[in-house]
């Protein structure tokens, strides 16, 4: 046997042994080196080099004389000792040594050091060893450390003594103390900070008091966005005027207790908030660069100052619930580390920790304070040229409660999220473009539509938003189209469904501009394309999609893929809108598709769902024609809805369908008529009219930085309009532009696009008509009536008589029906579209 | 009789001028079908337009199968129009074709379309790949940019070529959208950030409001 081999042999006697015995191996003349600490469940504390919470492991040498550590190794196997070898460094008395568990065997001596392996949160075993002679277990977490908390450390009690052994005073370290002297451990909790007056907008100034119902705690509180601490934040001692917009964080103190949760609260006062940064300065304490953004600051006097305006500003920025995020000026603005500056990068590495407050003005909404995280969200808005960016808010236990519950779309609305979107107006927006075009409710008003039509969509509100107490513009509340809408709103669980987008984006990494899964995956989608591409005019594939047999009627052994009702009023909107950008792009050659989502429930009985997104390219040209077709879906990464309907167009059921669909939207008082379009417009016109004004002061300057500049400001005569866009020259021109060339004439061009795709029916439904409890019901002559009570439709699959129909000859008084009365009228073998009795 | 013949011109008739059967078939169904010589009503004049192109049996209405006609022919101008209008002048030559329409039923699909673009794509690369590292470097984009302005890529869509010459352009246009210098102030404010926190304090605040006063 070889000194090689031999080696091996001694190295495992000599350490597994004591390993065995003694679960701490003794120090007879005290130790000369221990880990003092480690974190295994690092998910916000400490960062590395690189930015990564990775575990950690710290050194301490608690002896009287310096160490050379070159001597020493660490490892988390048994069998193998000195799996990671320090470097040849020196550990000065009592001095401490940092090391990230990270995986990465960083060894030079100068550096940050990181070990080649890292630990498990579930415990696993932990040693510091000696490598030359006496070979041995310095100090050994055995035969295993236990089950790790997120975020708390492990390690020896900051009560041990030298002459001790380790195993007694091995606990968690709620304090966790990296590169430094373990933490007493914690006595309770110091009490909430409670304030005199709650958050909101004020108009007289007021002193605030605040108190802690724990004896002799230590309140400290900031006003510039970061977390208060007891060294260096300012201690309360005495109430605090609060005379102008301002933003508290506090938190109560006491020696060898947990501190209080830090508490937020802003204090507006519009009539200063009118007045912020009128000369485009950064406000006190807010950075002068944004990294490499543009940077954009304060009220333009231009507007705060027009008499036009002087009545509608500050009931403008009332006129809106307000939400407050407040963060620490480094998580935002920071030039290496913030997100506002780095506005490209995406994930959870650009995810930071901020307070969000919303406060109603009017007193209607009750509001509410959590604690959470943020990143800049969107695709083309993501550009540094854009000083107003998107935001999207995630509620996690790492920040606060793991949900927002909290009504933020009405009673009809989801009582609980996991994330919202905070949309700004990126393509025709003032701050953006400097278009003067902007509107603010395009893809608002696109979502309306298609909840209006009966379909789930994703909801949304107008709110003001603050950043740090600074005013930040009018912004759009949105839902996230994932596995969670579909468990708040549609049936089963979050983790029943397949949510599926388009990967897009102007983003530090290259969008594919492909159809990926943002929640489960891509089977089922890849079934729906192969089925759809394998051609849909015979009605077995085409109701086979749907779950059904060839006669429509229910079959429990096919999966059902596609939600047609849903599909064609999605595009119905996309058409009238004369959406350019989804689902497919024009600005990709019409190929490629972009800008639209799709949910469906695994066990579910819909099938793929589409939602409509991003509907900024809409109510453009009134003559715009997306009815296609078009040379798009040339492989399932490249599929949309919109290649599904072009599918779908080929089978004469479901242009039937889609007749009755245009039918009902585009008639009478259907969604898509023009009395119905022109409330939908208004509503949400008059919902931000006022807001509108605090916007173009915030916004309504920013020099544009695009080679080709936004289209031309004229006036009524005719005139170059200069100065800030506005409310009264700008926003209300193209709202009139909207209600009187666009609205009145587009339903009907929409209609004439659709007609040569054989989707418009030129034979009308029966009149039904009802004088007391008898219905009366009047078609063209020549034409017979069939109705159903049951809900059904009065034609069969393939345009016989259903054997449910009857046929009508008579004013009739029905019985009270469960359903509505469903009628068609027949003229040879055509049908007309269906309609059916109001409930 | 005159107001239809206004209202055929004015939604642009195509083809030859209509026998007069038609004018006489169609003013007599209109107003059976609730249509009237409204040109302010683009689906009235879509509908005339349909039915002169495709009331085949000139009973003054579109049966089913005329109606499929209608929707058949509109796709098929449709998709050709936009294939003209991708491709920019190309015209699918037989060489193409042969090649590349696998069902070989005188169409080219989406997918069809989809695997040509691929292949041909390829076959660029290949032809232009001077240092044989099977990617075009910016000497390699630029010959075969100039190819494409002198006309010389051909049997195939030109924009194949374009969009390969032009790949990594997005990121030179990204990095192009940084803020331009002249936008950003703020970097002149930075000289007087004294304590070089890179926030403002009210006395740098100060200081520069001095300056903007008495530039």
């Amino acid at each position: 046997m070889t000194s090689r081999h031999f080696y091996p042999l001694i190295c495992a006697i000599s350490f597994v042994f004591p390993l065995i015995t003694n679960t701490s191996p003794c120090h007879a003349a005290g130790p000369s080196l221990m880990i003092s600490e480690f974190m295994s469940a690092n998910d916000s504390g400490l960062k590395d080099e690189d930015g990564e919470y990775s575990d950690w492991i710290e050194l301490h040498n608690p002896g009287p004389e310096s160490i050379e550590l070159g001597e020493y190794a660490l490892t988390d196997e048994v069998d193998k000792p000195f799996k990671w070898k320090i470097p040849e460094l020196s550990l000065e008395p009592k001095a401490y040594l940092l090391i990230f568990a990270s995986g990465q065997n960083r060894r030079e001596s100068e550096q940050t050091l990181h070990t080649n392996f890292k630990l498990d949160i579930g415990g696993e075993y932990l040693a510091l060893t000696r490598t030359t002679e006496p070979l041995t277990v310095m100090h050994a977490y055995a035969p295993r450390y236990p089950k790790q908390k997120k975020d708390v450390s492990y390690g020896v009690a900051a009560s041990w003594t030298i002459d001790q052994p380790f195993g007694e005073s091995e606990q968690f370290l709620e304090h966790s103390t990296p590169g430094e002297k373990n933490a007493q451990p914690l006595r309770g909790n110091v009490k909430s900070v409670r304030l005199s007056h709650k958050r909101g907008f004020y108009q007289e100034a007021f002193r605030l008091v605040l108190t802690s119902s724990t004896e002799d705690a230590d309140i400290r509180f900031t006003t510039d966005g970061s977390l208060p601490n007891q060294q260096a934040s300012t201690p309360y001692t005495q109430p605090i005027a609060i005379s102008k917009t301002t933003i508290l964080r506090m938190a109560a103190f006491k020696e060898g207790h947990r501190p209080s949760k830090t508490k937020t609260h802003s204090y507006f006062f519009a009539k200063d908030i009118i007045r912020q940064s009128p000369d485009g300065l950064p406000p006190e304490g807010f950075p002068y660069t944004w990294g490499q953004n543009q940077v954009d600051y304060g009220m333009d006097p231009d507007v705060v100052n027009d008499p036009r305006y002087a009545d509608a500003i500050i009931p403008g920025l009332l006129s809106l619930p307000s939400f407050s995020l407040v963060t620490d000026m480094d998580s935002m603005f920071g030039e290496e580390n913030g997100i506002y500056s780095n506005p490209g990068e995406q994930g959870r590495a650009w995810e930071r920790a901020a307070s969000l407050e919303m406060m109603d003005p009017s007193g209607e909404q009750k509001g509410f304070q959590v604690d959470c995280g943020f990143r800049v969200r969107g695709g083309f808005s993501r550009m540094p040229l854009n000083p107003k960016h998107a935001l999207r808010i995630f509620f996690r236990d790492v920040y606060g409660p793991s949900k927002l519950k909290y009504p933020l779309f009405g009673k009809k609305g989801a009582k609980a999220f996991d994330n919202i979107d905070l949309r700004t107006f990126q393509n025709y927006s003032w701050s953006f473009q400097q278009d003067p075009r902007a509107l603010f409710f395009r893809d608002q008003l696109s979502r309306d539509l298609h909840s209006a039509m009966g379909q789930p969509a994703s909801r949304g509100e107008f709110i003001h938003l603050y950043i740090n107490g600074h005013y930040w513009g009018l912004y759009n509340t949105c839902e996230r189209i994932e596995a969670s809408y579909g468990a708040s709103y549609l049936d089963g669980k979050k983790s029943d469904y397949d949510a599926v987008k388009v990967d897009s984006g102007f983003t530090t990494r290259r969008s594919s501009y492909t159809v990926i899964a943002t929640d489960g995956n891509l089977d089922a989608w890849n079934r729906l394309y192969d089925k759809a591409a394998a051609g849909l005019e015979n009605n077995a594939p085409y109701f086979a999609l749907q779950g059904r047999n060839p006669d429509g009627t229910p079959n429990s052994q096919f999966e059902t893929l596609l939600d047609v009702d849903n599909l064609i009023s999605y595009m119905l909107v996309i058409f009238w809108g004369g959406n350019l950008d989804a689902p497919i792009t024009k600005f990709g050659g019409n190929r490629g598709p972009n800008n639209w989502h799709g949910i469906r429930n695994r066990n579910g009985k819909h099938g793929f769902q589409f939602f409509v997104w991003d509907a900024e390219h809409t109510l453009l040209d009134v003559h715009e024609d997306r009815t296609g077709p078009f040379n798009t879906g040339a492989s399932v990464a490249y599929s949309s809805p919109q290649w599904l309907w072009q599918q779908c167009l080929e089978n004469a059921e479901f242009r039937l369908r889609v007749a009755d669909h245009v039918y009902a939207h585009f008639n009478q008082d259907g969604v898509l008529s023009e009395a119905s379009l022109r409330e939908s417009i208004l509503r949400r016109a008059l919902e931000i009219e006022t807001a509108v004004v605090a916007e173009s002061a915030r916004w309504g300057d920013v020099p544009h930085g695009f080679q080709a500049g936004p289209p031309r400001r004229v006036d009524d005569a005719g005139n170059t309009l200069k100065g800030p866009l506005n409310r009264d020259d700008d926003w209300r021109k193209e709202l009139k532009r909207i209600l009187e060339d666009y609205l009145p004439t587009r339903n009907q061009v929409v209609l004439a696009q659709l007609y040569p795709h054989g989707v418009v029916s030129d034979l009308t439904p029966p009149r039904i008509q009802r004088s007391g409890s008898l219905i009366e019901m009047k078609s063209s002559p020549g034409e017979t009536i069939f109705f159903t009570t049951d809900g059904s439709d009065p034609r069969a699959v393939g345009g016989q008589v259903s054997p449910e129909a009857l046929e009508y000859h008579a004013p009739m008084r029905p019985e009270r029906h469960k359903h509505v009365i469903k009628v068609r009228s027949r003229i040879q073998d055509e049908w007309s579209p269906l309609t059916e009795t109001k409930r | 009789m005159k107001e239809l013949k206004r209202l055929i011109q004015q939604v642009g008739w195509p083809g030859k001028p209509l026998p007069k059967l038609a004018y006489l078939t169609l003013a007599f169904t209109l107003p059976a079908l609730g249509l009237s010589a409204n040109t302010e009503d683009p689906l009235n004049a879509t509908r005339v337009r349909m039915l002169a192109k495709f009331d085949a049996n000139q009973d003054g209405k579109l049966d089913a199968p005329e109606r499929e006609t209608m929707r058949l022919t509109t796709k098929k101008e449709r998709m050709s129009s936009r294939r003209r209008r991708g491709g920019g002048s190309f015209k699918i030559p037989a060489s193409f074709l042969a090649k590349h329409d696998k069902d070989k039923d005188g169409e080219m699909s989406p997918s069809e379309w989809g695997s040509a673009e691929k292949k041909e794509k390829e076959i660029l690369v290949r032809d232009y790949d001077a240092d044989g590292d099977e990617k075009l470097n910016t000497q390699e984009k630029k010959l075969l940019m100039k190819a494409v302005s002198k006309g010389a890529i051909k049997g195939i869509p030109a924009h194949y070529a374009r969009q390969l010459a032009n790949d990594g352009r997005n990121k030179a246009r990204r990095g192009e959208k940084r803020v331009p210098e002249h936008l950003v102030k703020s970097n002149h404010w930075l000289s007087f950030d004294r304590d070089e926190d890179g926030l403002a304090s009210r006395e740098e605040l100060e200081a520069i409001r001095g300056e903007m006063r008495h530039p």
